[in-house]
């Protein structure tokens, strides 16, 4: 589904390069874990990820075709099938805006189906990420930090994409909500077979929830490959240190 | 009335009505005005004030209220006109600018700059002068120079949002450039141009009242007030109501909207006035809202911060409302406590209250002892002693002055360091306790410079300057990645086994403070609902709220795909929205009784150290329900 070959990134203004030969595949229906401490380059990967950064090497293909290759009208369209679900929900969500509004928006840009059509899907958006009805006419100062991540997490998948990206969805939420924005993620990779790439500098949440993790460290990624052997037998100091840090009970 | 005067909205509603009158007066002054305002009776001139004329006539006989009003529904045309026309094009022109960036953004920019350091009257004569005096040319000349204000306030508050993830979120939900600007940038942008419209309609109405007193505005026959004012100049000595209504009127018009603009500009500052205007009132209100004393323990010898039965409320729609409630909890030397919590739990609420390190309208009742002082009343604060550590370092730190200049100053504060270079030696010896490598450069380092990590250990070095008893620390690291994380727990813990120091860190995360905390306390709707010593809170939690918090830490090493363990419902419930337990609606054990009867946090053991505010105690019971 996601393809990222040898990507380079920096920023011009200040000529660095962020992140160095990432290459990452994330296949339909996958979790792939990206851990990091912040500044190693994983917001900026995501960034490159979903076009809103060009990278200065490399493709990144989303179902086949390259993300950076598109222009204008094709890259509206295209981005469709990737949506991006942010650390913190109140600064991505408008806060004029009601919960149905801000889901029905997607479909508006992308003009699809009719009004009537629109709020069915709003109601089953709603529904998807287990919010009540009622949820939908708040605006974003009334919601809990849970909520507010449902809705984001709602509004990412009003268009159907075949790729989410999550940046550090559940840092900024307490420990008890986190689980269940978790759960529920698992649960509607289960139901809508997306793949996902999920970024978090927590390695606990990650081995929990992702089929593979990747470790990236100063722009590189490290090492990758199934959780199970990431966490078990780590083959990076710097993989070592993280679950050495990694809180425990 | 009087209460009525006391809201904020009807003072500032009161400070309109003087713009709002003269709108509506001049919107109906056709149907208001006693006689044509155009027609003069030559009989009747300079006449003063009577019933037939309540302002009296002016040289040509005609009725000065009926000028007035006309006068107003010029003046507030005109000005509505300059005022629709500048903010449109302002508000556009800024926020188009603004997100788009670029030689666009530095252009207008520049633009902007010097159309605002023109003087305006200067611009309109040139106008006025090249196109000949009228309505239009009236319009034309002032809105020339006050859009510049309008698309700079847009401008600035739509560079704010261009990189924030709201906008990077509608581009991938592939929102066009019209979309964002029209539907996302531009209401917001135009909430402060409107108030710093409510203090342009006095420079309009000026404007207009000037140009048109210089024979360049609006042409006589038309009453406008500033052509009033000219007509009636002459006159001053013989008939004063020529020339004072009309410059009593621009002068209202012009003081309400320079208050109006202030207090909208001034919008949230409303609480700590209150305050200022209210003491008594709020501290009535707390003597009555002082609860039933509950028989508590008596303090262990070496507690550092003993607090009693604390609770905390806040002046709310029907009167007070309280976030914490009962709190006791003390802290021994070279010992840490935390207090754990979701986010509204009141935790933080819980552990800043005894130092008056809350909301300026709280109302805090109980007892906390620092040492042999009580802390909770009207006597001075013994702040000093104490050192607290914010969550978020940037926002704790003046981000114009260095890390050395902070802890300069707070050695200062403290009597300590006496001339400057001794002082900062002090500093960086600080620094260094901090663990802060290289001390003397990071001195020099200006906020920003710093990494996250490294704000906090400047923070608790800046806390270490009053050689504290007490070190407070609310989410210390919630904000780091997991192994800064880990070093700064591992900071906090060697200073309380090298200072001795007491220590309160507050966080919602119980797998944190388990690598620092030598006791827990864990609030839940705005009470401790189970303290103790940390290992049995960990190995024998009671409370099934603790033992909800535990399950939901992911541990390394679960399979893949495993779901986290999670608490049915949400909390967010103050300590008296129920008769019974807090957590009942949600706990897998509660029982009826247990909505009615408020639990008490009972001794679990002898030693009376682990405590829990169960009815039904799940670790003790011996009535399992196969769940526990």
């Amino acid at each position: 589904m996601l393809e990222i070959e040898s990507v380079s990134a920096g920023y011009a203004h200040d000529g660095t390069t962020v992140i160095e030969d990432v290459t990452l595949r994330v296949a339909a229906g996958e979790i792939v874990g990206l851990v990091g401490e912040s500044g190693c380059g994983k917001s900026t990967l995501a960034r490159v990820v979903t076009g809103l950064h060009r990278p200065s090497a490399g493709t990144v293909r989303v179902a086949g075709v390259d993300v950076h290759a598109l222009r204008g009208r094709a890259l509206r369209a295209h981005r469709r099938q990737v949506q991006m679900v942010f650390q913190d929900p109140y600064l991505t969500l408008s806060p004029r805006q009601t919960v149905r509004q801000a889901l029905t928006e997607p479909l508006t840009i992308h003009r699809v189906g009719d009004a009537r059509s629109r709020a069915a899907r709003v109601s089953e958006l709603l529904d998807l990420v287990e919010l009540d009805p009622q949820v939908g006419d708040r605006r974003r100062g009334q919601l809990s930090g849970g909520q507010r991540q449902r809705v984001a997490i709602a509004r990412a998948l009003a268009l159907d994409p075949r790729l989410l990206i999550c940046d550090e969805p559940v840092t900024a939420l307490d420990v008890s909500v986190q689980a269940k924005v978790l759960n529920l993620l698992c649960d509607l990779r289960d139901r809508l077979d997306f793949g996902c790439l999920f970024i978090a500098h927590d390695l606990a949440v990650v081995s929990q929830l992702a089929d593979r993790i990747a470790v990236m460290w100063r722009g590189r990624i490290v090492e990758q490959g199934p959780t199970a052997a990431v966490t078990t037998d780590p083959r990076h100091s710097y993989t070592r240190l993280l679950l050495s840090a990694t809180p425990t009970m | 009335m009087n209460g009525l005067l006391h809201r904020p909205g009807a003072r500032t509603a009161l400070i309109a009505v003087p713009l709002v009158l003269f709108a509506v007066a001049g919107g109906l002054a056709p149907l208001l005005a006693p006689a044509d305002p155009g027609v003069g009776d030559l009989a009747a001139s300079l006449r003063p004030p009577s019933p037939q004329h309540p302002l009296g006539t002016d040289q040509l006989g005609r009725d000065q209220l009926s000028r007035l009003l006309y006068g107003a529904r010029i003046s507030m045309t005109i000005t509505a006109a300059v005022l629709a026309i500048s903010l449109a094009i302002g508000a556009v022109v800024g926020a188009t600018v603004g997100y788009l960036g670029g030689w666009a953004d530095w252009v207008v920019a520049r633009v902007i700059d010097v159309v605002v350091s023109l003087p305006g009257m200067l611009v309109a004569l040139a106008v006025i002068g090249a196109r000949g005096p009228g309505v239009e040319s009236l319009v034309l000349a002032l809105s020339l120079w006050s859009w510049a204000p309008y698309a700079r306030i847009a401008r600035a508050r739509v560079a704010g949002m261009r990189g924030s993830p709201h906008m990077d979120a509608l581009r991938l939900l592939g929102a066009g450039r019209v979309r964002i600007i029209g539907r996302h940038l531009l209401p917001p942008a135009l909430a402060p141009c409107l108030v710093y419209a409510s203090t342009d309609v006095g420079t309009i109405v000026l404007g207009v009242a000037t140009l048109s007193f210089l024979g360049l505005g609006v042409a006589p026959p038309h009453a406008e007030w500033g052509q009033m004012l000219i007509e009636g100049q002459p006159f001053l000595g013989s008939a004063w109501w020529l020339a004072y209504p009309p410059g009593i009127a621009v002068t209202a018009v012009v003081f309400a909207s320079n208050l109006l603009g202030e207090r909208l500009a001034s919008g949230e500052e409303a609480p700590s006035l209150l305050r200022l205007a209210f003491p008594g009132r709020i501290r009535r209100a707390a003597r009555s809202a002082r609860p039933a004393v509950v028989a508590e323990p008596a303090a262990v010898q070496d507690s550092v911060l003993v607090v009693r039965d604390l609770s905390v409320a806040y002046p709310g729609d029907g009167g007070l409302r309280r976030v914490a409630a009962g709190i006791s909890y003390e802290v021994r030397r070279g010992q840490v406590l935390a207090l754990v919590g979701e986010t509204g739990s009141g935790k933080t609420t819980a552990a800043l209250a005894p130092f008056g390190l809350l909301d300026p309208r709280a109302v805090v009742t109980g007892s906390a002892m620092l040492g042999a002082r009580e802390l909770v009343g009207p006597v001075p604060r013994e702040r000093r002693r104490v050192g607290v550590v914010f969550q978020d370092g940037a926002a704790a730190l003046n981000p114009l002055r260095t890390i050395g200049a902070h802890i300069d100053e707070a050695v200062r504060n403290a009597g300590r360091g006496g001339r400057r270079g001794a002082t900062r030696r002090v500093t960086e010896e600080l620094l260094g306790t901090a663990g802060l490598p290289d001390p003397a450069m990071v001195a020099h380092w200006f906020p920003h410079q710093l990494s996250g990590g490294m704000r906090q250990r400047a923070q608790i070095a800046m806390a270490l300057a009053g050689e504290p008893e007490l070190l407070v620390a609310d989410e210390p690291t919630s904000a780091l990645d997991v192994t800064v994380q880990a070093q700064l727990l591992d900071l906090l813990a060697g200073l309380r086994d090298e200072l001795d120091m007491a220590m309160v860190v507050v966080s919602h995360d119980l797998a944190v403070v388990a690598r620092l905390a030598d006791s827990v306390a864990v609030v839940y709707a705005g009470r401790i609902v189970e303290s103790g010593p940390l290992e049995t809170l960990i190995k024998a939690p009671d409370h099934p709220y603790t033992r909800g918090l535990l399950d939901a830490v992911p541990r390394p090493g679960t399979a893949p795909g495993t779901r986290f363990r999670t608490m049915p419902g949400r909390s967010g419930i103050g300590p008296d929205d129920t008769a019974g337990c807090g957590f009942a609606p949600r706990c897998a054990f509660a029982t009826p009784a247990c909505t009615t009867e408020r639990p008490v946090l009972e001794p679990l053991d002898p030693s009376a150290a682990h405590r829990s505010a169960c009815l039904r105690h799940p670790s003790t019971s011996t009535t399992t329900d196969g769940t526990c």
